[in-house]
């Protein structure tokens, strides 16, 4: 495998792109910290009080929107486009896979641009709407963060089946990070349950279909940029020659493991 | 080297003391799959004890049957796997192909009753939406469901496995086995959720 | 066939298919009845034996039994911590 002959300027890129998803889990969970929030409110909260507290926090709503908007649509197309990119070099170079992966990461960030986008435009106008309409603006900001999931669960599976795959020799990814994107792709199917139900566990803001597939996309992009970051030490040089005949998953076999060999005659 | 373990079998050579079973990344899905169901567990058990008179008056509306047949149709099925990793190991390829087979047929089995017994729900009238005990009924075992479905393509892939192994190189071999214990693990953990979604909305407490 | 039959899995294999019963009889065919009264000790004898089953199921068929005592120890923990917990809320809450 020849060595990494990127220009110094694409190398650059490659490590800041590598940060970049650091950057978008503090900059745009950060604005949703910002704004006040969370914990969401239930989806059978009373229209009246639900915007007499929106309209309470209305310009930490706006400041923390635009933060989700500034940083995060920026830093989640960065990131995004940079794993893809390392997962091509890395660990499987499927065009398929990397194109996909460009793709739905774009969608993600333009989803999540419309749910800053909304929950704006709800706060802008809070004062003056009536409370149905607040809250139903109020529903698509949370809807849009969780039942678009299919895009993000089709990441997560290509990115996990790519690093399980052959021929990843491991010196960026771990074969665990692969199993890891697996399971945090099988959480997203938790936000298809948010419609059917207005308050409980399993409503927008329910223990389980809020916080189980929100709070693993983002710590999967924190585990995949901290893996990132801490591999660039090895690969920034180009790659590694002696590894890069060596599937991953053989990297793991203990010393002296032996399987029954044929000739034992059993 | 790698000494026998007390399986009361000297061929059994691969679980030696120390040794991570499959590869450690599973176990990295396995116990983050787990916490994410004991969360479901942890809510449900508050729920129930919230409200614990109309969940033991629903539970009425399920029968108990249903959930040991559940219960003998996938412990069965974990032991034919268990036996197929222990056949692959010794290259018994026809024979580990065989139980593998019969894992997923139990395994495909289970699933088919539990379409019926939904059906069966929602022609007596009863759904998600009916009581909290149903929400949490339907949403726990459907995820679970899920979870046994991939299980059963996990299988298929399992099979496929062990039968590569006869033509396998000495560079492969390893590999291949490896995938066909993470395979088992998989589909032991499925079983293992259904005994504690068995013993939460079957058993009569 | 017969010889691989004879190993540790069968025989925890038996043991869980008895626990079943066990369970199984505890509350649909004896404990039932008096579900009121016994209503928290029914449910804790029901979540122990799970648990029991769930144990055996991690250490001898997933071979956790042999394994680094770190990776076992994280799922005994897991078996210990999700069982008391689902026990205790029942005595407590509520």
């Amino acid at each position: 495998m020849k060595p990494n002959e990127s220009s110094r300027f694409d190398s650059q890129l490659e490590r800041l792109g590598a940060w970049s998803g650091i950057a978008w889990v503090v900059v745009c969970g950060g604005g949703f910290g910002v704004t006040g929030l969370l914990p969401v409110q239930a989806a059978s909260s009373r229209p009246a009080e639900l915007a007499a507290q929106l309209s309470e926090i209305k310009y930490q709503i706006l400041i923390g929107m635009m933060l989700v908007l500034i940083g995060g649509l920026t830093f989640l197309i960065t990131w995004s486009i940079t794993m893809a990119y390392q997962v091509r070099k890395y660990a499987n170079p499927s065009p398929l896979a990397f194109y996909g992966m460009v793709a739905v990461g774009l969608t993600g960030a333009i989803i999540g641009m419309l749910c800053a986008v909304i929950g704006s435009a709800m706060a802008f106008r809070v004062d003056t709407l009536a409370p149905d309409t607040t809250q139903l603006l109020y529903d698509l900001i949370w809807f849009l963060f969780l039942i678009p999931w299919p895009p993000f669960m089709l990441w997560q599976l290509l990115a996990g089946f790519a690093i399980l795959s052959d021929q990843n020799t491991g010196v960026m990814f771990p074969r665990w990070l692969g199993y890891f994107s697996l399971w945090a792709s099988a959480l997203e199917v938790f936000s298809a349950l948010s419609v059917f139900f207005y308050d409980g566990p399993f409503s927008y803001n329910g223990l389980v279909t809020f916080w189980v597939p929100g709070a693993s996309f983002f710590i999967w992009v924190l585990v995949f940029a901290v893996v990132q970051i801490r591999a660039w030490k090895t690969v920034k040089d180009g790659l590694p020659q002696v590894t890069a005949a060596q599937p991953a998953l053989e990297a793991h076999d203990d010393a002296g493991l032996v399987l029954i060999p044929e000739s034992a005659g059993i | 080297m790698v000494a026998s373990q007390g399986t009361g079998r000297s061929k059994d050579v691969t679980t030696a003391r120390g040794r991570i079973p499959a590869e450690p990344g599973i176990w990295v899905f396995i116990l983050l799959d787990m916490s994410i169901f004991a969360e479901m567990f942890g809510i449900y058990a508050w729920y129930r004890a919230v409200d614990h008179d109309l969940f033991r008056s629903s539970q009425n509306a399920v029968n108990p049957l249903y959930g040991l047949i559940y219960t003998l149709l996938l412990l069965t099925s974990s032991w034919c796997v268990v036996m197929a990793v222990s056949a692959a190991r010794q290259r018994l390829i026809e024979l580990s192909s065989k139980l593998v087979l019969w894992g997923f047929a139990l395994g495909a089995a289970f699933a088919a009753i539990k379409i019926v017994e939904y059906c069966a729900k929602f022609s007596a009238g009863i759904t998600p939406l009916t009581n909290n005990f149903f929400m949490f009924y339907f949403v726990m075992t459907l995820v679970h469901l899920l979870h046994a479905s991939v299980g059963l393509g996990v299988l298929v892939y399992m099979r496929r496995q062990v039968s590569h192994l006869a033509q396998s190189t000495v560079g492969t071999d390893g590999r291949r086995m490896r995938m066909i214990e993470v395979a088992a693990v998989y589909w032991h953990m499925v079983d293992l959720l259904w005994i504690v979604l068995f013993a939460l909305f079957y058993l009569r407490g | 066939m017969k010889e691989l039959v004879y190993q540790r899995a069968t025989v925890i294999f038996a043991l869980l298919l008895l626990v079943t019963g066990i369970s199984f009889w505890l509350t649909v065919g004896h404990g039932a009845a008096n579900f009121h009264e016994a209503k928290s000790v029914i449910w804790t004898q029901v979540i122990i034996l799970a648990f029991v089953k769930v144990r055996w199921v991690l250490l001898d068929f997933m071979e956790l039994r042999s394994a680094p005592m770190k990776l076992r120890v994280l799922f005994e923990a897991w078996v210990t911590g999700v069982a008391a917990f689902l026990v205790l809320t029942d005595w407590l809450v509520a």
